[in-house]
């Protein structure tokens, strides 16, 4: 464009000395006649629909030279914005790792895990959806535990995995190193010990050595040969959770002892992960399940209601055994974080027209040379967005540290957790558009305020006083108070709501409790001999100081180990659906501390020679006899035991703490003699210290057995990792909204206190004396700010009414927050009130008539 | 005495001009220059938004080249839709100077 005219006007010269002008006289004329080139081009570009982005250009150097001006006011800005949206994007990106990644596996879509109604299935029952399918490739089970690795004498818990031999195969998985099960070591049971290393396992342990292949590793004092090595960045099926190693089906007694699972129908506990054969769609699977699913119900001769449903998932996902707690969670968290998104994006917006004020100057100057309402609109805009824009870059950061920090909670785990939480390109997409959005939406109001042509002329006189202004300096204050009331109320009853689910009573003593395996059948000790074992263990350990009691049971509660079966209630024609059972010793109850509501525990004479008996807790008293009187009532499983109610325990947590209490019933460990034990001791104080005394005093008992205690809460710590993770979470941002509603309310009542500084100044020229002044203005502040507390806590009651469905065990009249919110805004609102007047009442009167 | 042009004439101008041969923004000025004998008077520098007017809206295109005096240049030249613009605003500007004639003339 320059080229283009700067040739014209060349040629105009030239042809101007071509008729006989002086070459000067020429150039000038030429310029003359061309006229104002700048503003030509200017033209030229609006022409060509350059305009927006030249203005864009403009507004945007201009905005980052104010908003450099303006350090102290862009950094407080950028801090608050970068705190909300700091807390959105570090929830995103543990969304973000938990729900977009597929698997490391060959064809993932193809993958899926399988759930018919009872979402886990026995080894036999696995068998025949494997074999009496059309819709799949190939059907492998596997199901997740704690293994016991033995070096040097020195035991040390590791995850793994028991799958079937075709597991590997079924994934489309290549090995590392080494080789991957093949038929035979999944055909006889126990023939094969050998196992399968994760990458990272092999890396960390052994320093990827490639003799491993070969040697042996003690698993459950039982030595295994590795075989194989899995390709890197494979941890299991399920997301987030990491395997170490992989030990065949065939190996069930080894790794996963207590009953004799390959051959009954009866124990549950396999998961299903299959691949879809080419052109089969995941609803055609599922249609074929099913019908494989009915035949073996009846087969069972135990058709259930609404079990021929079989759910068929995109394998990769969460645990389902976490997986409701994992969303309930988020749900919350993102209410949450929403709220102080809220709250920092309407601080700013406060700060932001309290600033409009302080710019009026400039803003009239501009209106006056000309700037068209829309330019400076947009000018403003450019500014606010920019603003925004500096804010989510330092939320950015901010939730590198928030992220950090979350992930120390899964060191509790006793599955290692790898979770993809770094920033990638899903991240920033989410990052700065809703740095963008928000700013848009926060940064309208105050740059429409800013540029109302009415509010500028009229400041255009510096001494109006209008009242309108005056009073909508009061309705920010109020407004603002009223907010900050109701998203601390509800931040309050979120955070309290939480606790109260989290750190919920799990129904039994949780933090006095240690649990030791007896792995006694592996050592061979016969039945009898296990027996005398578990009495005599329980006698040396209940004498050690410290100790409270002790009982042996199948099950630790909430540690995803789990047992079910149908059971006949009185004479009912058909078994009810799958309930969960434990099997206990006695004095169990007791050592738990899960108190017997009616009837007696389970005691030593509740022996094989006597009656069969069960204690049932109150949820499968509700659900099985509702109304009527359990006790002396009869339950029948298809065994040859007739086993009637002796006793109703309070219900406790065994599946998960978030569940709502389940049926459940007990059974006498003595009637129904298991394979291994565990011994559950609870201590007087904490537990920590007794420990090394009960680990020794079993050790004694059989110097071979390498006895592997440990606390109760570290055995089920993985239930509360989430929670736990997510209640910090919940309190770190409630505190971050407490603070967030503090510095607004403050920056609007100091600001508003300051505006009136001449007022100040004229009353004390009059002859006010400084306390009368600062009386005054203090109980203005005061005064607004009980209007606003006084319009939000109703309003608060009302919005949150709404939400209570979401709240766990929390009133929306919850009394004590309302109070204490009420409370604290009082003390801001006074103290921000304060300060100013301070500061107000010690301005010299004269300098501020004289700055009239 | 020459004569500022009417508002809205200089595109017909810039069309005509054009349509006569590929020229560049000067040689459409000396053009019209020409063409009315001297009779009009065109602000220089407005030819420019004009030109990038008719451009952005598809009547001219325009490539650069090497003018008569060895320097280079942007060449404009009429698409065919310029042509057809050309052609519908001839017609419309003789129908319109017809009418304000007879109008004018009669009132004479």
């Amino acid at each position: 464009m320059r080229e283009e005219m700067e040739f014209h006007r060349a040629a105009r010269t030239s042809d101007l000395v071509d008729r006989g002008m002086d070459p000067e006289e020429a150039a000038r004329t030429a310029r003359l006649e061309f006229g104002n080139a700048e503003a030509y081009r200017e033209e030229c570009r609006k022409e060509l629909g350059y305009r927006p982005w030249d203005d864009l250009y403009a507004d945007l150097r201009y905005a980052v030279r104010i908003l450099i001006r303006n350090r102290a006011f862009t950094i407080v800005a950028a801090l608050s914005i970068g705190l909300g949206i700091g807390a959105n994007v570090t929830i995103f990106r543990f969304a973000n790792a938990l729900l977009f990644r597929p698997l490391p596996v060959a064809d993932p879509a193809r993958v899926v895990d399988i759930f018919p109604g009872s979402e886990t299935v026995s080894y036999v029952d696995y068998k025949r959806y494997r074999d009496e399918n059309t819709v799949l490739s190939g059907l492998a089970a596997h199901h997740m535990l704690a293994l016991n690795l033995l070096t040097d004498r020195r035991p040390e818990r590791i995850s793994g995995q028991i799958v079937t031999g075709n597991y590997f195969e079924v994934l489309g998985l290549e090995p590392a190193a080494g080789r991957f099960f093949v038929p035979e070591e999944d055909s006889v049971p126990l023939a094969h010990p050998v196992v399968v290393l994760h990458y990272g396992f092999w890396q960390r342990r052994y320093n990827r050595d490639p003799a491993m292949i070969g040697q042996t590793i003690t698993l459950n004092r039982r030595e295994f040969t590795v075989i194989g090595v899995a390709p890197r960045g494979f941890d299991s099926t399920y997301l987030g959770m990491v395997s170490d190693v992989w030990v065949p089906m065939m190996m069930q007694q080894v790794v996963w002892p207590g009953q004799e699972r390959l051959t009954s129908p009866q124990w549950n506990g396999l998961y299903l992960t299959g691949r879809l054969k080419d052109e089969v769609s995941q609803q055609t699977a599922q249609s074929v399940l099913e019908t494989v699913n009915r035949r073996i119900e009846q087969d069972a001769g135990t058709p259930q209601r609404g079990w021929g449903f079989v759910a068929v998932e995109t394998a990769g996902g969460l645990h389902r055994e976490i997986r409701n707690i994992v969303y309930a969670t988020f749900a919350l968290l993102v209410v949450i974080v929403e709220l102080v998104l809220l709250l920092a994006c309407s601080n700013v917006a406060g700060l932001l027209l309290a600033q409009a004020a302080a710019r009026r100057k400039e803003i009239a100057l501009r209106f006056a040379l000309g700037a068209s309402r829309k330019r400076l609109l947009a000018q403003m805009l450019t500014e606010n967005i920019g603003l925004w824009m500096i804010g989510g870059l330092v939320g950015l950061a901010l939730s590198g540290a928030l992220t950090a920090m979350l992930m120390q909670y899964t060191s509790a785990l006793p599955f290692e957790l790898e979770l993809g939480v770094g920033i990638d390109i899903r991240v920033l997409a989410f990052t700065l558009p809703l740095a963008f959005v928000t700013g848009l939406a926060f940064g309208l109001g105050p740059a429409l305020q800013a540029t109302k042509p009415k509010v500028v002329e009229g400041l255009k006189n510096e001494i109006v006083r209008v009242g309108g202004m005056v009073r909508l300096r009061h309705a920010l204050v109020v407004g603002q108070v009223a907010l900050s009331a109701i998203l601390l109320i509800g931040a309050g009853l979120l955070v309290k709501s939480l606790r109260n689910a989290y750190f919920i009573d799990p129904g039994f003593d949780l933090e006095h409790g240690i649990v030791v395996p007896l792995e006694l059948s592996a050592s061979g000790y016969s039945e009898s001999a296990r027996r005398l074992f578990y009495d005599d263990a329980i006698a040396r350990v209940s004498q050690q100081p410290g100790v409270a009691s002790v009982a042996v049971a199948v099950n630790v509660p909430l540690t995803m180990n789990r047992d079910e079966m149908r059971v006949t209630v009185d004479s009912e024609s058909e078994p009810r659906e799958l309930t969960l059972y434990n099997v206990v010793g006695a004095g169990y109850f007791e050592t738990m501390k899960m108190p017997i509501i009616r009837g007696r525990p389970l005691t030593d004479e509740d022996h094989g020679g006597a009656p069969g008996v069960v204690v049932i807790n109150e949820a499968m008293a509700r659900a099985y006899w509702p109304g009527g009187d359990p006790i002396g009532r009869r339950i029948t499983h298809g065994g040859p035991r007739e086993l009637s109610v002796i006793g109703i325990v309070a219900d406790s947590k065994f599946g998960s703490l978030g569940e709502r209490n389940v049926p459940m019933f007990f059974l006498s460990a003595l009637q129904y003699p298991s394979t291994d034990m565990k011994l559950h001791v609870r201590t007087v104080g904490d537990p920590a210290p007794v420990l090394p005394m009960v680990r020794r005093a079993i050790e004694s008992m059989d110097e071979s057995l390498a006895v592997d205690a440990s606390l109760l809460r570290d055995e089920i710590g993985i239930v509360f990792v989430m929670p736990r993770a997510g209640a910090t979470l919940l309190s770190l941002f409630g505190v971050l909204g407490v603070l967030l509603a503090c510095i607004g309310l403050f920056g609007v009542i100091t600001q508003y206190v300051n505006q009136r500084a001449q007022e100040i100044g004229v009353r004390m020229a009059l002859g006010a004396r400084r306390r009368e002044v600062m009386a005054l203005i203090v109980r203005r502040g005061v005064g607004l700010t009980a209007v606003g507390v006084l319009i939000g806590l109703p309003l608060a009651t009302l919005l949150w009414r709404l939400l209570s469905s979401r709240l766990y065990g929390v009133s929306t009249h919850d009394a004590v927050t309302l109070a204490s919110v009420g409370v604290l805004l009082m003390i801001i609102g006074a103290v921000a009130s304060l300060l100013p007047a301070l500061k107000a009442s010690r301005v010299d009167p004269v300098t501020v008539l004289r700055a009239q | 005495m020459p004569t500022s042009i009417l508002p809205g004439t200089l595109d017909l101008l810039i069309l005509k001009a054009v349509s006569l041969g590929p020229q560049h923004g000067y040689g459409i000025l000396l053009r019209i220059e020409q063409t009315s004998s001297g009779n009009l008077l065109i602000e220089q520098g407005a030819l420019y938004p004009a030109l990038y007017r008719l451009e952005t809206q598809g009547s001219l295109g325009s490539e650069w080249g090497i003018s008569e005096n060895n320097r280079r240049a942007k060449f404009y030249t009429l698409t065919p839709a310029g042509r057809k613009r050309l052609k519908e605003e001839l017609s419309h500007w003789k129908q319109l100077t017809k009418g304000m004639a007879l109008a004018l003339g009669a009132e004479a």
